[in-house]
C-alpha cells in the first residue's frame, strides 16, 4: 500500500515524487522526513531539560502570598490540599489533573516514546501514534497553574493588607511544560512508521 | 482523483468525494486527514474578524475589579502584564502579554488575511507559506488555557475579596470562543486544494493531478 516514492509538500500538500528538492507546484523546499537520529537528539535533550526543572517546579514555592504581616510560600502539591481542605473540591481537581497527573502522565509517555524510538523499547507503531497524539493534545493545558499565579500578581497588590507574588517554581514549572512541548514538537509521528518497514 | 498523504504515518489515500461536516480518517493510524465543512472561507472570515473585534474591546474597558475590606482594584487586560513588568517579574510578565494579547492577536489576524485573500480570489504564492505559518502559532497559542488560569483564580480568592467582572472580561470569554471557532474551520487540505484553484485560475498555470 505504501509507496516510499511519493513525497507531500509541507507547505501546499501537493503529492509528488520525491526526486526534486523544491515542490512542483509551489517551488518551495520539501522535507524529507527521514533523520530519525536528529528528531530523536533533540527530543532527548529538550526532554532531559523538562525533567530537571520538573525537580525545582515541584520542590519550590509557586505563590508567595502576604496578609497582614504573615507570608505563606505554597508549593504546586500544597495548593492543592490546601484548597481541598478549603472544600473548593472542583478547582482543587482541575489543579490536580493539570498541575500533577498530567505532567507526569506526560513525562512517562514522552520518556517511553523516547524509549521506543531509541530501540530500548518495543512499541508498535499504532501504540506509539496513540501516545503521541494524547500527549500533544493535552499537555498544553499544565500551563494553568502559571496563568493562575501570573493573575492573581497582577490583580492582589494592596500592600499590608494583601500581596501576592510568584516564587521560584513559577519560572520553573512553565519552563518545564515548554520543553515538553518541544520534546512533542520535535518527535515526528511519520518516523514511526518508517521504522517498521525498514 | 485527488490525492493525500497522512500527516501522522505518510500513507497515501485517495479521497473521494467528501460530503459537508464529514471528514476523512487515515485508514492505517486513524489521524483525521481533513474535514469538509460547508462555506469553510466564509465562516472563517465572520469567525477571525468577530474575534479581532472583541480582543479590541477587551483592551479598551476593565477586565476585573476586586475590593477588600473598602480598597478597591481595577485591572485592565493590558495591565495583567505591566504589573508584573513594575514588580520586576519580567519573565512572567513577558509570558502574560504574549499568551493573552500578542500570539492570539496575529494568530486571528492571519486567519482573517488568509481568509480574506480566499474571499476576493487574490490568493498568491506567497499565501501557500501561510499555512504552515498558522499551523505554527496555532500551536503554541494558549489564550484559552490563560482563561481558564483566570477563573481559577476567580475562584481562589473568592472567599477573600469581592470580585466584579467588566465589560472587557465578557468581551475575551468570545474572543476565544470565535478564535477557537475561525481555527476549527482551518482545514489545511481543504484551503490548500482552494488557494491552488485560485492561484492556478490567476495564473493559467497547469492544475496539480491530484485536483479535483
Amino acid at each position: 500500500m505504501t509507496s516510499p516514492k511519493l513525497i507531500s509538500c509541507e507547505h501546499c500538500l501537493t503529492v509528488q515524487s520525491n526526486e526534486s528538492p523544491l515542490c512542483d507546484f509551489c517551488e518551495l523546499p520539501v522535507h524529507h522526513h527521514t533523520d530519525n537520529h536528529g528528531a530523536l537528539q533533540r527530543a532527548w535533550s529538550f526532554l532531559a531539560t523538562a525533567l530537571l526543572l520538573y525537580i525545582p517546579a515541584n520542590f519550590l514555592p509557586i505563590m508567595r502570598t502576604t496578609q497582614l504581616g504573615t507570608t505563606t510560600d505554597s508549593t504546586i502539591v500544597g495548593g492543592v490540599v490546601l484548597l481541598w481542605g478549603h472544600h473548593s473540591y472542583l478547582i482543587a481537581g482541575i489543579i490536580f489533573v493539570a498541575s500533577i497527573f498530567v505532567p507526569f502522565a506526560k513525562f512517562l509517555a514522552l520518556l517511553s516514546l523516547c524509549f521506543a524510538q531509541s530501540r530500548v523499547l518495543t512499541l508498535s507503531a499504532q501504540q506509539k501514534s496513540i501516545i503521541y497524539r494524547a500527549t500533544e493534545f493535552v499537555g498544553r493545558w499544565s500551563m494553568v497553574d502559571v496563568f493562575v499565579v501570573a493573575f492573581l500578581t497582577s490583580l492582589v497588590q494592596m500592600g499590608e493588607l494583601m500581596t501576592i507574588t510568584p516564587g521560584p517554581a513559577a519560572l520553573a514549572f512553565a519552563g518545564m511544560v515548554i520543553f515538553t512541548m518541544l520534546t512533542a514538537n520535535s518527535l515526528d509521528p511519520r518516523l514511526f512508521w518508517n521504522s517498521t518497514h525498514e | 482523483m485527488p490525492l493525500i498523504l497522512c500527516e501522522h504515518c505518510s500513507i497515501a489515500v485517495t479521497l473521494g468525494q467528501l460530503p459537508d461536516n464529514h471528514k476523512a480518517s487515515c485508514p492505517r493510524c486513524g489521524h483525521v486527514l481533513t474535514r469538509a465543512y460547508p462555506n469553510i472561507v466564509d465562516r472563517m472570515l465572520i469567525f477571525s474578524i468577530s474575534a479581532l473585534l472583541c480582543l479590541a474591546i477587551s483592551t479598551i474597558f476593565g477586565f476585573v475589579e476586586m475590593s477588600v475590606q473598602g480598597q478597591e482594584r481595577q485591572v485592565s487586560l493590558l495591565d495583567t502584564s505591566s504589573r508584573l513588568a513594575q514588580n520586576n517579574d519580567w519573565i512572567l510578565a513577558a509570558i502574560s502579554l504574549l499568551v493573552l494579547i500578542v500570539i492570539p492577536s496575529i494568530f486571528a489576524a492571519l486567519l482573517a488575511y488568509l481568509s480574506f485573500s480566499l474571499k476576493i480570489g487574490q490568493a498568491k504564492n506567497s499565501t501557500i507559506r501561510l499555512l504552515r505559518a498558522i499551523s505554527f502559532i496555532g500551536f503554541w497559542n494558549m489564550c484559552e488555557i490563560y482563561f481558564l488560569g483566570i477563573l481559577v483564580s476567580m475562584v481562589k480568592i473568592a472567599s477573600l475579596a469581592h470580585i466584579s467582572f467588566g465589560i472587557a472580561f465578557y468581551s475575551y470569554a468570545f474572543f476565544v470562543l470565535f478564535l477557537f471557532a475561525a481555527y476549527m474551520h482551518f482545514d489545511k487540505y481543504q484551503l490548500s486544494q482552494l488557494i491552488k484553484k485560485s492561484i492556478s485560475t490567476q495564473q493559467n498555470k497547469v492544475l496539480p493531478n491530484d485536483l479535483a
